[in-house]
């Protein structure tokens, strides 16, 4: 996919009529600016990167379909995307909500490969582990509009003024909804052992 | 700087933040234990999504030849695409709807339309079928005639509705039996006026049973037959009779 430079100087909303009217090299490059965001959006909001490829493709399908509605003056390209993005990912959650999520096919692999490589890290890996679930789980609590807001600010990174661009929203909002998922996720994430103090003695000091 | 101001700084900087970053800043943290503890909580929040952002795998590389592949796929199909979004052009979704509940309520229309005839065909046989009331009174001083009398009536007025039978029909005269008064020596069977006698009327002949009380004498005469006219109106209602010897 190497159509950058093709259309380097146009914008979205230029790549979005030239895709739908069928050039591939405008459709691919507005892809290559869109897909990060959104894949990553959607993966901190599903915990899965199985869903968070659906969604990405879904969503630039469904762009191909629902194009003809997009008004410049309302906003620009990402943000519509981003509305789409939103609704599917609302979907996904919806259907996901009764499983129990499994881990991802290649994390086994790679919890192997790491102890085959470095024998001495399990214990730390484990710790690291567990606190990153912490983490999604305490994320997860969180309500729907403080969880939108931490994902866009702090994973997407987004600058707030983009975010209340996504959100449609001020951006005192944005910043007041911020602060308060912070000291929320404060409260629930317990003080984590951090995992640069922990030893790294590797498994026997576990078969006394 | 006071707490708020400190508050305000914090949620500034994106990144975490240390006692280093300004001398006016460690000043306020030194006297106030409460922002050194919400700070401490707020760096632990922050360290804590640092490692949750370092634990992203990054984007599959299958995911871009699926992308491409449906984008190809889709563009492959151009009419159905184009047909669609014309379609929704021409009629926009409220118009939509309302066509579609005006062509339920066609539907809806046509199926009461088809089923009302149904209805009243069935019904129309229940109607005809309606027995008539009618006495055959033969003689004001005779008794009431019993009911095979009756039914040679019946059948006579059945003769009259198409099934012909051998001498039943004589005849059809004008009605002129209103208020009670018999033309041609019949004798009226119930009260006539404009409503209930109105247009021409058959007469129909039938034979009486001459064993009957009162039709004896009668019978003796007439070689023990004993015929009688009855007038029979265009409902199927006898209104007069007269004894034919």
């Amino acid at each position: 996919m190497a159509s950058m430079g093709l259309h380097e100087g146009r914008s979205d909303a230029e790549l979005l009529k030239l895709a739908m009217a069928g050039e591939e090299s405008a459709f691919v490059a507005l892809y290559e600016r869109l897909k990060s965001g959104i894949f990553r959006y959607a993966y901190y909001m599903t915990s899965s990167v199985t869903a968070a490829e659906e969604v990405t493709q879904e969503v630039f399908m469904s762009l191909l379909e629902k194009g003809s509605t997009y008004r410049e003056e309302r906003g620009d390209v990402a943000a519509f995307v981003f509305g789409i993005a939103r609704n599917f990912v609302r979907r996904v959650r919806r259907r996901e909500r009764i499983y129990w999520p499994l881990p991802e096919d290649d994390a086994v692999e790679r919890l192997a490969a790491s102890l085959i490589l470095e024998p001495q890290s399990l214990q730390r890996n484990l710790a690291r582990g567990e606190a990153v679930e912490q983490v999604r789980a305490a994320i997860a609590s969180l309500p729907d509009h403080y969880a939108q807001v931490v994902i866009l600010c702090d994973f997407c990174e987004l600058s707030y003024a983009d975010a209340a661009v996504r959100l449609a929203c001020p951006v005192g909002t944005v910043r007041s909804r911020l602060n308060r998922a912070h000291n929320l996720l404060a409260r629930k994430l317990k003080p984590m052992k951090s995992t640069e103090t922990l030893p790294a003695s590797g498994t026997e000091g576990c078969l006394i | 700087m006071n707490c708020q101001e400190f508050h305000s700084y914090f949620e500034e900087r994106r990144e975490r933040v240390s006692r280093n970053d300004s001398a006016e800043f460690a000043e306020h943290l030194a006297i106030c234990g409460d922002c050194s503890r919400w700070l401490a909580s707020q760096n632990r929040v922050r360290t804590s999504l640092d490692l949750l952002r370092q634990s992203a795998p990054g984007i599959p590389a299958t995911l871009d030849a699926a992308v491409l592949a449906s984008y190809r796929k889709r563009m492959g199909e151009p009419e159905a695409t184009v047909s669609v979004g014309i379609w929704r052009m021409i009629f926009p979704a409220s118009l939509r709807l309302g066509l579609a509940v005006a062509a339920m309520l066609l539907i809806a229309a046509v199926i009461f339309a088809l089923r009302r005839p149904a209805v009243t065909t069935n019904n129309k046989p229940q109607v005809q079928l309606q027995p008539q009331v009618t006495t055959p009174v033969v003689d004001a001083k005779a008794p009431v005639p019993n009911h095979q009398n009756s039914v040679v009536v019946r059948k006579a007025h059945a003769s009259t509705r198409g099934a012909p039978t051998t001498d039943k029909s004589v005849g059809t005269i004008a009605s002129d039996i209103r208020g009670n008064s018999s033309p041609d020596g019949f004798r009226s069977l119930m009260y006539c006026d404009e409503l209930s006698c109105g247009g021409a009327m058959d007469v129909v002949r039938i034979q009486l049973q001459p064993s009957e009380p009162g039709l004896l004498a009668a019978a003796q005469q007439s070689s023990n037959v004993v015929s009688a006219d009855v007038l029979v109106g265009a409902d199927g209602i006898a209104r007069g009779i007269r004894i034919v010897r």
